[in-house]
């Protein structure tokens, strides 16, 4: 952490509350993208971002000087996208209940057929499959895909953010890369 | 140094934990060695360690838009915004007129509106006060005039008789602090019955000149005190003093302890009751006067020799005491005598000189009762 970093949260800390602009500038683009990597909605990111500075700024005077004031946005952004997945996943679990998707198997539930495969060749389609493919993740292992490949945080800083252990964050990145090569895989294979 | 060959499934752990790529990794060299005859040799793990290259290059790729004013809207959604505070100042009015005033004072205009408030209020009731008194004075006023007109029906219980007085003729206004007129304030006279010749609806005047109606006996109640009985053709005025006989005949009734003073004036005398029964004549510029009972004092008005005279006695008055017709001799020589003076002077003379006698009636409370009784039940008749 920055020694800037400390000494801003101090003054906020002591009620300087404009200090506060200095950490939103710095940081408001990590906690966008991240946001929005979970989302996948521009206004919602938005809306999550205000949200995780606004919890910042309430309680600042919990923060841990110990750690990253970035991996500690991070976390408030993983337990507020929690709080709202959880809302969120009543409306999916109706969807998933109903008959129709009943009968349907695993992979047509987490992979688009949509698209034909003529078409979807370019790699901007597969992109836009792949980040498909992800969003279908479940909660901890989105999280943790997001914040390796994106965040480029460390095993360590993951396990921070998550709150477990490393082993449960290699252990879940595992699984999460090896369903996306299978499903890409799959996808590839239907393109051709 | 020989190398194990490396199945599938650790192949695949490999090309997942190190995203296609374990070349880049630190890896041993026996297993990267072991890896690598293994992609040779296996189409399969080879495709997938391609694929895993790609989709991780293709996840690394992904990159987002960031809105420009992502920090100026969390900003203005965090950050609170500092309160405008808007000094208002306040510029003192220009005094206006109570204002003035009241600094001439030294008050407020709080305080001079305060102090003209109780001084109005002050005015008004020393106003309302004094309004209060003056209508006081005028209501008793006119009150003790109401109460002085007559209640003939309720005084004689006979045949009603219409007369009133004058309201506010003074003489029937009592005297504060005047026991006197507070006993006769009611009344002076009713008309009880009887006509009148020269007024038609029997309206009772004080110094008026009543003339009784030939054929009709006047009958009046004075001050409820006295009965008097007046012949036809009689001419009388009645006041608060008495009345004054010009003409005729009078019988007078007085209860007892109610009419001291009570007097009956003729031209030639002046009858004052004190309390008996007794008639007063007058015809022919002669008077008579006769008791019935009690004892009555008759004046001569101008020698101012009186006599007392009792039930059953009577005397003459011309000019001055004629006769007395009395057991006592000696006064009867001495009134015979006076009275043959009296004729000795002309006529003429005689009606003027007349008029300044005075009989005076003292009333005598006792016996009086039974006197009025047998008073009432007799006849008077007028000796002419």
């Amino acid at each position: 952490m920055e020694i800037n970093d400390i000494e801003t949260i101090e003054k906020v800390k002591q009620g300087i509350t404009c200090e506060f602009e200095k950490i939103i500038n710095k940081y408001s683009r990590l906690v966008y993208s991240i946001a929005y990597r979970l989302l996948r909605d521009s206004d919602e990111a938005n809306d999550l971002s205000q949200d995780v500075f606004l919890r910042a700024f309430k309680f600042i005077n919990k923060y841990n000087p110990e750690f990253k004031f970035s991996t500690w946005l991070v976390r408030i952004t993983y337990n507020l996208y929690k709080d709202r997945f959880k809302t969120k996943k009543v409306l999916l679990v109706q969807c998933i209940t109903s008959d129709e998707e009943n009968n349907k198997s695993y992979e047509e539930k987490f992979i688009d057929h949509s698209q034909g495969p003529d078409i979807k060749v370019e790699n901007k389609i597969k992109s836009s499959q792949i980040i498909k493919i992800i969003n279908k993740l479940p909660l901890n292992y989105k999280m943790v895909i997001n914040l390796y490949f994106w965040g480029d945080y460390s095993y360590e800083e993951i396990a921070e953010i998550l709150e477990v252990p490393i082993g449960t964050v290699k252990s879940r990145l595992k699984r999460a890369k090896s369903y996306l090569l299978e499903n890409y895989s799959r996808l590839l294979e239907k393109w051709k | 140094m020989e190398v194990k060959p490396m199945d599938c499934k650790t192949a695949k752990d490999i090309i997942i934990e190190y995203n296609g790529k374990p070349e880049t990794a630190k890896l041993k060299p026996e297993i990267l060695s072991a890896f690598n005859s293994h992609m040779a040799s296996c189409k399969a793990c080879s495709l997938s360690k391609e694929r895993m290259c790609e989709l991780t290059s293709k996840i690394m790729a992904d990159k987002i838009e960031m809105p420009a004013n992502i920090a100026a809207n969390i900003i203005n959604k965090v950050i609170p915004k500092p309160v405008d505070v808007k000094i208002k100042t306040f510029t003192h009015p220009e005094p206006g007129f109570i204002e003035k005033i009241a600094a001439v004072f030294g008050l407020t205009s709080r305080n001079l509106s305060l102090a003209f408030s109780v001084i109005v209020l002050s005015l008004f009731t020393a106003a309302a006060f004094i309004h209060y008194n003056s209508s006081k004075e005028i209501t008793d006023k006119e009150q003790l005039s109401v109460k002085s007109q007559p209640q003939n029906n309720e005084i004689a219980g006979k045949a009603p008789v219409e007369n009133k007085f004058k309201k506010n003729e003074e003489k029937f206004i009592a005297q504060p602090n005047d026991p006197h007129e507070k006993k006769f304030k009611k009344d002076i006279f009713t008309i009880e019955s009887g006509e009148l010749a020269n007024c038609s609806n029997n309206e009772c005047k004080t110094d008026f000149l009543y003339e009784v109606k030939n054929g009709s006996e006047l009958r009046i109640s004075y001050k409820n005190a006295a009965e008097i009985i007046i012949k036809e053709n009689s001419k009388f005025k009645i006041n608060d003093k008495g009345m004054f006989l010009e003409y005729g005949l009078v019988n007078v009734d007085l209860k007892p302890k109610t009419l001291e003073g009570f007097s009956v004036l003729t031209p030639e005398s002046h009858v004052e009751v004190v309390g008996t029964m007794f008639s007063v004549s007058r015809y022919s510029e002669k008077t008579e006067v006769s008791v019935k009972k009690g004892t009555v004092r008759v004046t001569e008005i101008e020698s101012k020799d009186s006599k007392l005279l009792n039930a059953g006695n009577s005397i003459s008055v011309s000019k001055t005491i004629k006769k007395v017709n009395s057991s006592d001799e000696k006064k009867e020589n001495h009134e015979t005598s006076s009275v043959a003076l009296s004729h000795a002077q002309s006529s003429s003379s005689t009606s003027e000189a007349i008029i300044n006698h005075t009989v005076e009636v003292k009333i005598e409370p006792t016996n009086i009762k039974g006197v009025i009784n047998t008073f009432k039940n007799n006849d008077i008749t007028v000796d002419k």
